[in-house]
């Protein structure tokens, strides 16, 4: 195991930790949690920077690095603005407001960035793993399906405000589905590894997006619930990525 | 290298190494993209690639910006390794000049 797993491994556990010992702390709680994410979100963004400078923001890749840099950096905004509303200005983040449009800009950029470079490699991509890729999707997709739709129909909330619940687990999705190509455009070189981690990441954001949704249509979910740690997990696994895009064959 | 003989093998054995180390450091679904815009663009097939190295390491700026560099490195250090020379000795140049390097330094052995 490599010292940057290590490391991880290690905040992940941590963060599971800070997030049970705390339950009970109130404000403390929400002020923790959502620097946990600043700091989560500001290393994902420090580390596509890096990788984006490593590499070179010119060529096919520099876009892809460009979009993700551009990506992580509105999650980062996002977080900033979501701790300043609940920990400075203590007011409870409507829905949808400016943090959640912001995440949902993050979408594009990192979309039009791996959309472009798969573009140019779809010759090298095997029919079959595209249909691997997309059937992964569809099969979460439907697992989203399952689990949203109920909390969706019964809630009273605007239709609007429900469009952003679905819309972020699709986004994750289609996000999820690109890296997947990415890890089967590399497959065999020395550039796999990142995209296995970056494609962890946002399956787990997957994960996270629907899990959060239920929770606020069925009214469960608060801001420092537990659930929280798998968007956090989500980080670690970007993290991991973009580190190893970082350190790729460019060493 | 003066016969047309050693002139194929040169070539022959850095298009080799133009494979490998694609194949290696990319992918092979990578590799194949690439000389499918290569034939496709420049009707440059995998064979005749050696002759046209700079058109290779175009499609490769466009795809990998900088990187082409390590990449351009990476080529001409297997090929120097299989030829038995070292490339440690050269100037940091692109894979065109250590080709072309290496091609004088066959003629003049």
């Amino acid at each position: 195991m490599r010292a940057t797993h290590l490391i991880a491994l290690v905040v992940a556990v941590l963060v599971a930790v800070t997030y049970f010992a705390l339950q009970s702390s109130g404000w403390i709680l929400v002020a923790v949690t959502d620097v946990m994410f600043v700091l989560g979100s500001g290393a994902c963004s420090i580390l596509a920077f890096s990788a984006g400078s490593r590499w070179g923001f010119r060529g096919k890749i520099g876009i892809v690095h460009s979009g993700i840099f551009l990506g992580v950096f509105s999650w980062f905004v996002s977080d900033v603005a979501y701790l300043i509303y609940e920990v400075v200005l203590r007011i409870t983040v409507s829905f949808p407001s400016l943090p959640q449009t912001l995440f949902l800009v993050s979408y594009v950029a990192i979309a039009l960035g791996l959309l472009q470079f798969l573009w140019v490699f779809r010759g090298g991509l095997r029919r079959i793993w595209v249909l691997a890729a997309v059937g992964i999707g569809a099969l979460m997709f439907c697992l989203g399906c399952v689990l949203l739709v109920g909390p969706l129909v019964a809630s009273g909330v605007d239709v609007f405000v429900k469009a952003f619940y679905v819309a972020y687990p699709i986004l994750d999705l289609v996000l999820f589905v690109f890296a997947l190509l990415m890890v089967f455009a590399f497959s065999g070189g020395k550039v796999t590894k990142p995209w296995v981690w970056i494609s962890l990441g946002l399956f787990l954001r997957v994960l996270s997006d629907i899990s959060l949704g239920v929770g606020q249509l069925q009214g469960w979910y608060y801001s420092g619930h537990p659930i929280e740690i798998i968007q956090l997990c989500a980080y670690i696994g970007f993290a991991l990525g973009l580190d190893e895009e970082r350190r790729a064959f460019l060493a | 290298m003066n016969s047309p003989k050693q002139a194929e093998n040169f070539n022959s054995l850095l298009a080799e190494c133009i494979q490998e180390t694609m194949v290696s450091l990319l992918s092979r679904q990578v590799a194949n993209a690439v000389y499918e815009r290569l034939e496709k663009d420049y009707s440059i097939s995998k064979d005749e690639l050696p002759s046209h190295l700079d058109k290779l390491l175009l499609i490769l700026e466009e795809t990998f910006g900088h990187s082409v560099d390590v990449i351009g490195r990476a080529i001409a250090k297997s090929f120097y390794a299989k030829l038995g020379f070292d490339l440690s000795r050269l100037p940091r140049e692109d894979l065109v000049y250590c080709a072309e390097k290496a091609k004088r330094m066959l003629k003049s052995s």
